[in-house]
């Protein structure tokens, strides 16, 4: 069976607002390695899907310079059926990506004219004495390829965006929302580095960045890049990172990544307990019940 | 004790900072209301995000413990006391 897209359709819409609705099809690319076993849409691709119909509805020209306040409070699932709603406005398109189970994502995205292309650059060096990388996203959606340092509080890894994926333009530029998922997993490479050796690596669900901000207009397919997270707090549960992207030598430390990031935000995720539990981020979450 | 009417109001801009609340002032908000389910109607995200915001701000630990962190986020009167017992900036 090939992979498909969901195909959204208008059911109403004013100035500068639609709502459009799909269904998320079954055999949506990717899923199998987002995870193995347990196929969860990742936040990033509601948002380029969001991106994709804000550009149709309302035709602009300027580039992504960032996310903000954005939630993922449901666990999105193939075959769910999903209404989407945009409204555009003063450079900015809200929106909500609801359905029966409620909320899959929601947010606003930034836009402005007069971002420049980033220069390309070698890539970061990868120590020998890396630590292992554990992942547990595979196939496709298995960005990060290695460990260039660990501490008890950060992590950096380095990544490359390969070509064949929806996520990837015919002049090779990504889709900005692949930085979502860039700066998701390099909170799973830490996750993974921080776990006990020989455990499998634990799942985590983003469930939210507050602001990620863009200073490029879009990353290239087969460029080497670093991710990197510093932990914010929490170990289970509901945890929180502050993650930066970019391109070169390795940062040495959190002030430098910030410095050079190409792309760098707060992201909250869930990580489950036990690596075999199928909770979803809105369950089981801290300071609530 | 102590009066924590200037604290109160600088948590509820945090709080509208924290979560970029468009329509909420400060003065919507009411100290002693609960934060979550009714009144903001926030939820566990919103809480993370809240916790992020008053530990770089105040320099204070909210652990993983749901007991706890239930009273400490049942409103504005309850985090501002646990931030001034706490604060550590």
């Amino acid at each position: 069976m090939q992979p498909s897209e969901p195909s959204f359709v208008r059911v109403s819409e004013a100035v500068d607002r639609v709502r459009l609705e799909a269904q998320v099809p079954v055999n949506l690319g990717d899923l199998d390695g987002h995870f193995p076993g347990h196929p969860v849409v990742p936040g990033f691709r509601q948002v380029m899907w969001t991106l994709a119909e804000a550009n149709r509805a309302f035709s602009r020209d300027a580039a992504v310079t960032g996310f903000e306040a954005l939630r993922f409070p449901t666990s999105l699932l193939p075959g769910a059926a999903m209404a989407l709603e945009l409204s555009h406005g003063d450079g900015v398109v809200r929106f909500s990506l609801s359905g029966d189970d409620g909320v899959f994502a929601s947010g606003r995205v930034r836009l402005a004219s007069g971002l420049e292309p980033h220069a390309a650059a070698p890539a970061p060096e990868v120590l020998s004495s890396r630590a292992e990388l554990r992942l547990p996203h595979q196939g496709t959606m298995r960005w990060l390829d290695g460990v260039v340092s660990h501490t008890p509080t950060a992590t950096t890894a380095t990544a490359m965006l390969r070509s064949d994926t929806p996520w990837v333009g015919a002049d090779g530029s990504c889709d900005p929302s692949v930085v979502i998922e860039l700066l998701a997993q390099a909170m799973a490479a830490h996750g993974g580095c921080a776990a006990e050796a020989g455990t499998p690596p634990r799942r985590g669900f983003l469930v939210s960045a507050r602001q990620i901000e863009l200073r490029t207009p879009a990353l290239r397919v087969g460029e080497p890049l670093w991710v990197r997270a510093d932990h914010v707090r929490g170990e289970l549960g509901m945890v929180a990172f502050r993650c930066t992207l970019g391109n070169g030598a390795a940062p040495q430390d959190e002030p430098d990544a910030r410095d050079r990031a190409l792309a760098l935000g707060t992201l909250g995720a869930f990580v489950e307990a036990a690596p075999e539990s199928a909770n979803s981020p809105s369950e089981g979450a801290p300071s609530r019940e | 004790m102590a009066d924590l009417t200037e604290l109160e109001t600088e948590i509820k801009a945090i709080i509208i900072e924290a979560l970029l609340l468009e329509d909420v002032a400060v003065e919507d908000i009411v100290t002693a209301d609960p934060l979550f389910d009714t009144g903001l109607g926030l939820d566990s995200i919103d809480a993370l995000e809240l916790a992020i915001a008053l530990e770089e701000r105040f320099g204070v630990t909210i652990d993983d413990d749901p007991d706890r962190n239930q009273q400490i986020f049942a409103s504005v009167a309850s985090l501002a006391s646990f931030v001034d017992a706490n604060r550590s900036k």
